[in-house]
């Protein structure tokens, strides 16, 4: 099996340095307001970076700032590639975060099953929230984007002003006077780093899927090279093997290592959604199929797809992301859906998703990149700087903006080979 | 006569490819210039570079016999040089006046637009040059022959005495082509020049005094149309003979595959657009769909494939009725389908050849198993697709947009014929293709009927169907109007009934 030598144009590379440009100038603009507020601008951004790496505690911030960003952010990279813009990311991560937040206190598991119990029902849920908007969109033709958005009032109300103040309240199932609901079982909390609390049988269980996901991918990946299907069998194993050895020190040994923060193995779902969304997208039929209606309506059709029924699953899996989004805000972060509510990861992923130009891998590094900047936001608060930590989204927004004024930054870029000329 | 633009010794050279070499032509005062070639032949290129929208790499244009460097379009206008391009560059919700005067418009003291005057004199104008047009009528609502003619007023009001056309008739039905044919000659009697460019022999023949033959980004030739014929052009286009009338293998008829009857359907706007029509087709055979360009022979097509539902009647294949199905059992069952618009249905311009090679058969074994891709399979089928028809350049990853007309034509005609039909349904498969790409596509049809395949053929070209098919319907206002064996019929037989002049008494289709 040989694959085709993929064609490197200028476009393509353009396509790369789009974004980038985009973030760069973004970050020129961070500067000079910074400068005009009559601050140093280097030793602000030097005290943000500084801020992000400078403990363990930021570090910590940053993980789950990243990881719960990449849910949000794939979650409409994903819509996006059937042609529908979800706004509703924050919708679908409150009502994925109030699932968790039921499902780890009302339900009780082993450590083993609960977490993926409430995994899959937030995922689904999350999910029909989606939905709804995805048959709206096919059946009476509302624009994705009103729905959206009304569906995201609705989850906020039905959310945060109801169930969290009034049934599902800690003050109505336990009679404390703690704000939000009820703290989640120790079986529903996913693993922090400092492993709390000592559940060995999660921590084996881990270990096995993370052999288990490791021989899997190890073996897709061989399987593409002329390998015997015996050997690639025994390699993929022997992987498997050596990468939950390496795991294990860290599973068992880092709550020796790190001290207490909130930093979770919700940083690894996170990565493997990336890969799952890529897989899916770009080597399954479903993807095949979405990625065509994306493009092309009528083709799609012409080709004997289902284009209503591929727009709603999107939508089902899109809303499902951010509905694990919320899963882990709770079951990671959390712990429980506080009286106030941190928001703003689903709108902030509407931003991921366009600075990663809706790639799953592009959305995972501008996710990176926004969990350094907003965790070590934080820092610029101190003195010498003062600089609130909103200035972040003035960042993430400038960014955005270039982003949709790409066609300027590609004729800018193009610039110098304008006058070549281009073939017709 | 003396020349009106001369070029010598154009050159262009783009990235990849050698668009214009050393071009030398000169073109005469109340002429019409033909300029042919192939897709890809420069003569776009050549074109833009007269208008000013490109500037040569090397060589000098005369215009009036001064040498004159064109920086744009803006200048190519001062100079008396008009483009009509192929794709109208008109605000579709203004109105024809609007559009004419947009840019240039009168106005009262200077301040306030002037729209009587402007009225008045498109009025004018139009009267003059004989091509009476209503400047009132919204652009948008106007039939493509009429926005044509907008778009050469509009020309002409800027002072243009030099027309080029750019493929002007891709986009015209037949009767529309004999209104521009007249529009072309009204114009050289009131003095003007025309380029025209075309790659369609029969029609330079008919309306150019000379004709240049572009290949490969040069002049193979300037000759009079008196003095060749479309055989000679073609050699020259294409560099080696052609065949123009294609020789067809005795027919074999097998059993009935496809049955429609008394089938009835809307169109996109809900009014009735296919109005009772029963045929029948057997394998071995074309049976050929005659008729002017909306008649019904769209929504026939899009009912017969899946992709629009019938009002009433039945459409058998292979004696099982699938009336109402969808795309995917039709495809099942064996129907295969060349769409009219290649470009918005045929292919995904995004995806690359191999992904657009398998669309439709992209969730059946071999390509996939279960949900899961065979990458590998799809890649092998692609190349091994790409060598047997020819598809240019032989590169799998290629995108589909950036391929020329006739090799996405290839890509869609590959697909259809290895996904084994039953029944072939090609929609005006040679729409905007050059002569090889045309010659191409005919012999797979026919192959495919000599394999014991049957074809249904439409096409807005009257010679095509009969050069290929075996029965020809004629359909006009949503029926068939008449059925006919190619072999007893002629052009002017069928054309009575396009225009809807003759109808049979009872048609057996």
């Amino acid at each position: 099996m040989s694959r085709p030598k993929a064609r490197f144009s200028y476009s393509n590379l353009l396509d790369l340095l789009v974004p980038i440009v985009s973030i760069l100038l973004g970050l020129i603009v961070g500067m000079i307001l910074i400068a005009v507020a009559g601050k140093n601008p280097l030793g602000a951004y030097g005290a943000m970076f500084s801020g992000a790496f400078g403990s363990i505690n930021s570090i910590s911030e940053v993980i789950i700032k990243t990881a719960i960003l990449t849910f949000t952010g794939l979650s409409v990279a994903f819509a996006y590639k059937v042609g529908l813009f979800n706004i509703g990311a924050e919708g679908q991560f409150i009502i994925g975060a109030i699932t968790a937040a039921f499902l780890g206190h009302w339900i009780h598991l082993p450590g083993i099953l609960h977490i993926p119990v409430i995994m899959v029902a937030s995922f689904i849920m999350g999910g029909l929230w989606a939905a709804i908007a995805g048959w709206l969109k096919v059946t009476r033709g509302v624009h994705e984007v009103i729905s959206t958005i009304m569906l995201n009032w609705i989850a906020v109300y039905l959310v945060e002003n109801w169930l969290v103040t009034g049934p599902l309240s800690a003050v109505k199932a336990t009679g404390s006077s703690d704000a939000g609901t009820p703290i989640i079982d120790g079986s529903a909390m996913l693993w922090r780093f400092i492993a709390y609390p000592p559940d060995q049988a999660g921590r084996i269980g881990l270990l096995v899927v993370i052999f288990l996901v490791a021989a899997i991918v190890a073996h897709y990946i061989l399987n593409r090279s002329p390998i015997a299907k015996a050997t690639n069998l025994i390699l993929s194993l022997v992987v498997g093997a050596g990468v939950a050895a390496l795991s294990s020190i860290a599973i068992f040994q880092w709550q020796y290592g790190i001290p207490g923060d909130r930093a979770n193995i919700g940083i690894f779902f996170a990565m493997a959604a990336v890969a799952i969304t890529f897989i899916l997208l770009y080597r399954t039929v479903t993807g095949y199929e979405i990625r065509a209606t994306g493009f092309n309506q009528e083709a799609a059709r012409y080709a004997g797809i289902n284009i209503k029924q591929r727009t709603i699953l999107t939508m089902f899996i899109a809303g499902g992301l951010s509905g694990l989004a919320g899963m882990l805000m709770i079951c990671g972060t959390e712990r429980r859906f506080p009286g106030v509510f941190p928001g703003g990861y689903g709108f902030d992923g509407i931003a991921m998703a366009l600075i990663g130009q809706n790639s799953p891998i592009g959305t995972f590094l501008a996710s990176v990149l926004f969990g350094i900047i907003r965790g070590g936001a934080t820092s610029m608060q101190l003195p010498p700087y003062e600089i609130h930590k909103t200035f972040a989204d003035i960042i993430q927004g400038s960014v955005v903006l270039f982003i949709a004024a790409n066609n300027i930054i590609r004729y800018l870029l193009m610039f110098p080979f304008k006058r070549k000329g281009e073939v017709d | 006569m003396e020349p009106v633009i001369e070029l010598k010794g154009i050159t262009k050279q783009f990235p990849a490819v050698l668009a214009n070499d050393h071009i030398d032509m000169s073109i005469r005062k109340k002429e019409v210039f033909a300029i042919v070639g192939e897709n890809g032949a420069g003569k776009t290129t050549l074109m833009n570079i007269i208008y000013g929208l490109y500037q040569p790499d090397s060589g000098k244009i005369l215009i009036r016999g001064k040498e004159t460097r064109i920086n744009g379009p803006h200048q190519a206008i001062a100079e008396g040089i008009g483009m009509v391009h192929q794709h109208f560059m008109l605000v579709p919700v203004l109105t024809v006046a609007e559009n004419i005067v947009l840019g240039i418009e009168p106005t009262k003291a200077g301040l306030v637009m002037d729209m009587d005057r402007a009225r008045k004199e498109v009025a004018e104008f139009s009267q003059k040059y004989g091509m009476p047009i209503d400047p009132d009528a919204r652009v948008e609502y106007l039939p493509v022959g009429m926005q044509q003619r907008v778009e050469i007023i509009k020309a002409l009001f800027r002072g243009a005495e030099i027309l080029i056309l750019d493929e002007p008739t891709a986009v015209l039905t037949p009767l529309e082509r004999e209104g521009l044919f007249l529009t072309i000659n009204a114009l050289i009697e009131q003095g003007k020049t025309v380029i025209f460019i075309s790659h369609k022999l029969n029609e330079v023949m008919a309306i150019a005094d000379r004709i240049a033959v572009l290949r490969g980004g040069r002049v193979m030739g300037v000759v009079d149309s008196k003095e060749t014929s479309e055989a000679q052009l073609a050699r020259m286009m294409v560099g080696r003979d052609v065949v123009l009338d294609i020789a067809k293998n005795p027919q074999k008829l097998g059993e009935l595959v496809l049955e429609v009857q008394d089938l009835r359907a809307k169109n996109e706007r809900g009014l009735d657009a296919v109005k009772g029509i029963s045929f029948h087709l057997r394998r071995g055979e074309i049976l050929g769909i005659a008729g002017v360009e909306g008649n019904g022979q769209t929504e026939l097509i899009r009912v017969l494939t899946g992709m629009a539902k019938a009002e009433s009647g039945k459409v058998l294949v292979n004696r099982k009725e699938m009336t109402g199905a969808t795309v995917k059992s039709l495809r099942r069952a064996g129907i295969a389908h060349i769409p009219q618009d290649r470009l918005r249905t045929g292919l995904i311009l995004p995806f690359n050849i191999s992904e657009n090679i398998v669309l439709g058969m992209h969730a059946e074994p071999p390509f996939a198993r279960g949900i899961v891709q065979q990458r590998a399979e799809v890649n092998r089928f692609a190349k091994e697709k790409e060598d047997e028809f020819d598809v240019r350049p032989r590169d799998i990853t290629v995108k589909a947009k950036s391929l020329s007309g006739g090799n996405q034509q290839k890509v869609i005609i590959a697909r259809e014929v290895s996904s084994g039909p039953e029944v072939m349904i090609a929609a005006q498969p040679t729409r905007g293709l050059d002569i090889g790409a045309t010659e191409f596509v005919h012999r797979k049809l026919l192959e495919e009927r000599d394999k014991g395949k049957a074809v249904l053929l439409q096409s807005l070209e009257l010679e095509e169907i009969l050069s290929l098919s075996d029965r020809v319907m004629v359909m006009y206002g949503g029926e068939i109007v008449g059925c006919f064996e190619t072999k007893t019929t002629n052009e002017d037989e069928l054309a009575h009934y396009m225009l809807g002049l003759k109808r049979q008494e009872h048609v057996k289709a």
